[in-house]
């Protein structure tokens, strides 16, 4: 045979076979031993951490997506919003204390002192003043809403006074989890494409050591933060990025993940029965509603509204859809966070009878109409909860035609020509800083073009309502006030029904028993966040 | 004609393809409704932030406008910014493919071996036993679907055996401890040019079961073709002179019957890569793999256009690459063809 | 011509059948040949009379276990090769007995240079070194009248013409020294003045290289021309044999005989005569003589024994028992027999 070792072909073929064969031995039989045997630091150091979130942009002026679960690792705002049910509304980041005029137009905010960013610089008045002159100035991502501030003063090195146009809960917005972050003064000279190269500069605990796009962040610790670290703290932070659930799961099943950020709704009860595993569940800012088309026949009608509101079968739909993980909404904004009525505005029952009478006097007997419902492709949740609203309207008579699109595409046909809108937009929100006045702002409000106000329902009176809540809860002595302006806004949203408000989902994580969450580890105001420094062994 | 004027002349073709590919792509995904402007500035933006953008990114001119800037860029090399991630398509594109690049040249290379193995054994074994279990498995591989073989993969090799990891790139810690210098961008051809074998050991451990994934396909159509292929090449009278004159069974499959039966199973090794290209993009996204496959299904799901451009235009460029390589090797196999 | 010495290959009573969808294909009936050192042999009979079939039994390339070899001995220097080893005949083949086959276009293979088909085989056999394997190459193309050139070498076989191509088929076959060539049908797809120069080279093959051949072929012309001796083969059986003179000249058999009449003797195709009746079908093979059934001669008992090979000459046999009376009968000169008198014998063939 060795004569024929000339031969190429069968030299190719056996070389090949024999490295593969080789590969797959060294592979196969390094298997068990290599997590033994692997590297010199100490692993008890690193916090591995499966996420789905990629990062869009590194700017934190320009941040309003996915990445804000790094960025508010890496930033720090003023101050932070606590969790619902806290005795203080607000803590003190780099700010330790401040203050409201009376009038509510001039907000002062005394700065910590001797913070510096990662790049050495110091924190002080002029770095807030330029962390917020330029996130405005860039206009993008959430700077809208330093749009009530007119001017940030430097009163002293450790004190700033911002002056605004009309009065607004400012201390909200310093708390936002996008647009808040403070960072470097000397980044002034670095292009946005040096901070999409992956570059930060805050003073949060943690700094962003390397960056593989959608792949691998690894973060460690800021040793010159000003907070205090302590043993049982993590020295690394090794963020993978994994897109599926199933995939999480897994690997978390395997121990080579400790925290699993998405968890399939199905998989929950699989999930805690494991010994070595716990599902963390809890209050989130998410949730889902339906917006009526009311330009669109018969929908223009407040009668069938009312009537489609009645015959949603709300706990079927979280059942069905969320595993039991959310409970019915009461209104637009989630129960917890402000301004929701806690209770005072009245919630549609599912009433297919209370349904039918409605559509009888709206002049529909037996329904007969036929509605076009769109939602987003990529929302699992709403997948499988589109058919039970249609199954449910069938029962009164009306026709739900499903059309399931990519995000992009059901709001492009939203704000399109108005014939071919759809009748029903079923959407997920989250409000874009710890203030419900959000929700009740960027999706019911008059618009001159739809954005977000995907009913098209415009209404002065709720509009001018809705201005005087908004005003009155600048200054604390105006909250109550406050709350009584927003009750009676969002009961008219209740009765005028131009949306179905489906339900307030509940968030779900789950993480290996050998790391603990501190309380403040996940918190609604901060969405998808998980803060490091409060994840403990 | 030269090897190299036909070359040439391929090439020219190639560029006309991929012209006519960046158009209709261009028109699909311009005329699908979707906002590129709001998926530029991200979710909850305002009105006028999205206006900005349109004004900023040109989309406020007429299509044709934008389709002329558009390919005037191209042709310069430039592909455009990604709407999401806001670097340069081209880089996007250059960092992840490598990654994918390593599964599928792995895939196809174990698909290839397999698949002509396989092949040439159920033909010569015609009608035995080994041929119909051969046969079973080259089916298996063809018609089970990805997502139920990769995770039959995963029970079998990490619930059961505990033999391979699930998914990932890399074990945390061993990459943490023995990080690997980025050259090619393939981490296990770069852990094994630089020598770091507990990386190079762990990278490869974690390529086993995306690349089993991604291969079955490949090496049910190879292993069929290859069949085929090679029972009309044994029917051929030069394999019986050979055997008249001594040559041993095996040089007689795989020397003598093999080069002529590998015309077929090229153009479907070219095919298949085409489709692995593709295949990846699932595969990955099932075994958190960081490749092309997940930048490919994040653009297309967020209608990131230059990205989705880009892709494509990779996508088509490396298949008519793909298919020239072919028919080039076939030329080289078989001295009767002629390149024309 | 070199006078035949010692055996070279000697087959005795070999029999063969083969499994096929109709039934036991009862090819080859107790074949009896002999081969000697330099020797040309000539088999010849129509298609379907088992020469191909006995050239493939030989080398051992029948496909098993389609093809059965029920019985009989092919001795090869005194060795029985149906006793050897799969690994045995393989290196035996190409080195010791090589064969070539009809169409030297589909014989070479297409995608290899002819120089690295015939180098492969030297190689293979010889284990010798490249450089050594390529003289070797060399020597065994000019052997065949090509020229011993890298041009030849590096050509593929399109690239040739059918004579050619058939010389390089002998070139591959021969490289290795061996001294028993089987030659099946080496010129029927070649034009006619090519034919001659390929009989011209097998003549010239032995007698320079002294390689023995079978020469297979239904034309009794070429046979005429080429051989030393000639061995008819009828369904399965040889049934005349003898120095090509003398089996030509005076045939014994019927069959020879109707061969032999169907020469273009310097006549005009309008005088060509075929013979009578068809090829018996070998699943269900005539009893006694295969040939009885067509055979103008038949007598009683035919139809009920097998007739064993008598001497009609010196080195001349025939297994005929009409030609066996016949010769006994007349001890003078071989008389012609008279062609027979009408075709569609078969009438005549005793129930």
């Amino acid at each position: 045979m060795e004569r024929w070792s000339s031969r190429p072909g069968r030299v190719a073929i056996t070389a090949v076979l024999v490295v593969t064969v080789a590969l797959l031995a060294v592979v196969l039989t390094a298997g068990c031993g290599s997590s033994n045997t692997s590297g010199t630091a100490p692993k008890a150091d690193i916090l591995r951490l499966a996420y789905t979130s990629t990062v869009t942009t590194w700017d934190p002026s320009a941040s309003y997506s996915t990445e804000v679960v790094y960025m508010a690792n890496l930033y720090e705002p003023l101050l932070y919003a606590n969790p619902p049910g806290s005795t203080e509304p607000f803590s003190p980041a780099l700010a330790t204390s401040w203050e409201v005029a009376k009038d509510g137009l001039s907000w002062t905010f005394h700065l910590r002192q001797g913070v510096t960013f990662h790049d050495g610089t110091p924190f002080n008045a002029d770095a807030v003043k330029y962390s917020i002159d330029r996130t405005k100035k860039l206009n993008l991502g959430a700077a809208y809403l330093w749009a009530p501030v007119k001017e940030v003063q430097v009163v002293d090195p450790y004190t700033v006074k911002m002056l605004l146009t009309y009065p607004v809960a400012l201390d909200r917005i310093a708390a936002a989890s996008s647009g808040s972050w403070m960072f470097s003064p000397a980044t002034a000279v670095k292009s946005s494409k040096w901070w999409d190269a992956g570059h930060e500069d805050g003073t949060g605990p943690w700094t962003l050591q390397s960056y593989k796009p959608n792949q691998e962040l690894v973060f460690v610790r800021n040793p010159k933060w000003w907070g205090t670290w302590s043993d049982n703290q993590y020295q690394k932070i090794v963020v993978e990025i994994v897109a599926e659930a199933g995939t999480q799961q897994q690997e978390l099943e395997a121990s080579q993940i400790d925290y699993a950020g998405l968890v399939a709704r199905d998989q929950v009860d699989a999930l805690a029965a494991n010994p070595n595993i716990d599902v963390v569940k809890g209050q989130s800012w998410n949730s889902y509603l339906m917006f009526f088309n009311t330009q669109h026949k018969p929908l223009d009608n407040v009668k069938v509204r009312q009537a489609l509101s009645y015959a949603v079968p709300y706990q079927d739909i979280i059942t069905v859809a969320a595993n039991g993980l959310g409970t019915q909404s009461k209104g637009p904004v989630p129960v917890g966070l402000w301004p929701n009525t806690q209770g005072t505005v009245t919630q549609y029952t599912t009433d297919l009878t209370k349904a039918k009478q409605l559509l009888s006097d709206a002049g529909y007997p037996n329904g007969g109409f036929t509605l076009n419902l769109t939602y987003a492709a990529e929302n699992t949740l709403e997948n499988s909860f589109a058919p039970v609203i249609k199954e449910s309207f069938a029962k009164i008579g009306v026709k739900v035609n499903i059309q399931k699109l990519l995000w992009n595409q059901q709001w492009a046909k939203a704000k399109g020509p108005i014939a071919q809108r759809q009748d029903l937009f079923v959407l997920l929100w989250w409000p874009s800083l710890p203030d419900g006045y959000d929700n009740l702002n960027s999706m019911f409000r008059p618009e001159t073009s739809p954005a977000w106000n995907l009913a098209y329902w415009y209404n002065t009176d709720f509009d001018k309502l809705l201005t005087e809540a908004y005003g009155l809860s600048a200054v604390p002595s105006g909250l109550e006030q406050s709350q009584q302006k927003y009750n009676e806004a969002q009961a008219m949203l209740v009765d005028q029904a131009p949306a179905a408000y489906l339900f307030d989902a509940q968030f779900v994580v789950a993480k290996l028993k050998t790391i603990a969450l501190g309380t403040e580890a996940i918190n609604p105001n901060y969405p998808q966040v998980l803060f490091w420094t409060k994840v403990t062994r | 004609m030269t090897i190299w004027a036909y070359v040439v002349r391929r090439i020219a073709l190639a560029v006309l393809v991929l012209f006519g590919v960046a158009t209709i792509t261009f028109l699909m995904v311009r005329i699908v409704p979707s906002d590129p402007a709001a998926v530029y500035v991200g979710s909850n933006a305002r009105p006028e932030q999205i206006a900005q953008a349109r004004r900023d990114l040109g989309l406020d001119k007429p299509l044709y406008v934008q389709y002329g800037i558009y390919m005037k860029n191209l042709v310069k090399g430039d592909w455009g910014d990604s709407l999401r991630t806001k670097r340069p398509v081209l880089n996007d594109i250059m960092h992840f493919l490598p990654t994918s690049l390593e599964l599928i040249i792995t895939a196809l290379v174990v698909a290839t071996i397999v698949g002509v193995i396989f092949g040439v054994t159920t033909a010569h074994r015609k009608g035995t036993w080994i041929d119909l279990v051969m046969r079973v498995f080259s089916t298996g591989g063809v018609s089970i679907p990805a997502f139920w073989l990769a995770l039959m993969l995963q029970i079998a090799f990490f619930r059961v055996l505990h033999l391979l990891p699930v998914a990932g790139q890399s074990d945390i810690f061993v990459a943490q401890a023995h990080p690997i210098t980025a050259i090619t961008g393939m981490p296990v051809v770069d852990a094994l040019i630089t020598g770091n074998w507990p990386a190079f050991t762990d990278s490869a451990r974690h390529l086993v079961l995306p690349m089993l994934c991604l291969a079955a396909y490949p090496m049910g159509v190879i292993m069929r073709m290859t069949r085929s292929s090679m029972l009309e090449a044994m029917g051929n009278d030069y394999i019986r002179m050979a055997r008249a004159l001594g040559v041993p069974p095996r040089t007689l499959l795989y020397k003598d019957a093999l080069k002529n039966a590998f015309g077929p199973v090229l153009t479907v090794i070219g095919l298949t890569f085409a489709y692995s290209l593709t295949g990846t993009f699932f595969v990955e996204l099932i075994f958190a793999w960081p490749g092309l496959g997940y930048y490919a299904t994040t653009s297309i799901l967020s209608m990131d256009y230059p990205a989705i451009m880009g892709v494509t235009i990779m996508v088509a460029a490396a298949y008519v690459l793909v298919n020239l390589a072919v028919d080039l090797a076939q030329a080289f196999l078989d001295p009767r063809i002629a390149l024309s | 011509m070199s006078a035949a010495t010692a055996e070279l290959l000697a087959i005795h009573d070999l029999r063969l059948q083969f499994r096929s969808m109709r039934g036991l294909v009862k090819a080859l009936d107790g074949v009896e040949l002999t081969v000697h050192d330099g020797e040309i042999l000539g088999l010849v009979g129509e298609s379907g009379c088992g020469k191909t079939i006995t050239g493939l039994a030989v080398l051992g390339l029948l496909q098993r276990p389609q093809a059965e070899i029920t019985s009989g001995a092919i001795l090869y220097r005194g060795d029985d090769l149906l006793a050897k080893t799969d690994a045995q005949m393989q290196k035996l083949r190409g080195r010791d007995i090589s064969m070539v086959f009809q169409d030297p276009l589909a014989s070479l293979n297409p995608v290899f240079a002819v120089g690295n088909q015939i180098e492969d085989v030297v190689r293979l056999h010889k284990g010798v070194s490249r450089k050594e394997a390529r003289e070797t190459t060399y020597k065994a193309l000019a052997s065949v009248g090509l020229p011993p050139d890298k041009d030849t070498f590096k050509r593929y076989p399109h690239q040739f013409s059918g004579g050619m191509r058939q010389r390089v088929c002998m070139a591959m076959a021969l490289a290795c020294g061996s001294p028993l060539l089987i030659a099946d049908e080496p010129t029927t797809a070649l034009d006619v003045t090519i034919q001659a120069q390929i009989l011209n080279l097998l003549l010239k093959l032995r007698a320079e290289l002294d390689v023995a051949q079978i020469l297979i072929t239904h034309n009794v012309g070429v046979a005429a021309q080429t051989c030393d001796r000639i061995a008819v083969m009828y369904a399965g059986s040889v049934v005349e044999e003898g120095p090509v003179s003398e089996v030509l000249k005076r045939p014994h058999h019927p069959y020879t005989i109707a061969l032999y009449q169907c020469l273009p003797h310097g006549r005009t195709a309008a005088e060509l005569q075929t013979i009578p009746g068809t090829v018996p079908d070998l699943i269900d093979p005539p009893t006694g003589c295969r040939f009885h059934p067509r055979c103008s001669h038949v007598m009683e008992i035919c139809p009920t024994a097998k007739p064993q090979p008598v001497k009609a000459a010196e080195r001349h046999w025939v297994s005929c028992f009409w030609a066996a009376e016949g010769a006994g009968l007349s001890a003078g000169p071989f008389r012609p027999p008279t062609p027979p008198d009408a075709p569609g014998t078969d009438d005549g063939a005793p129930a």
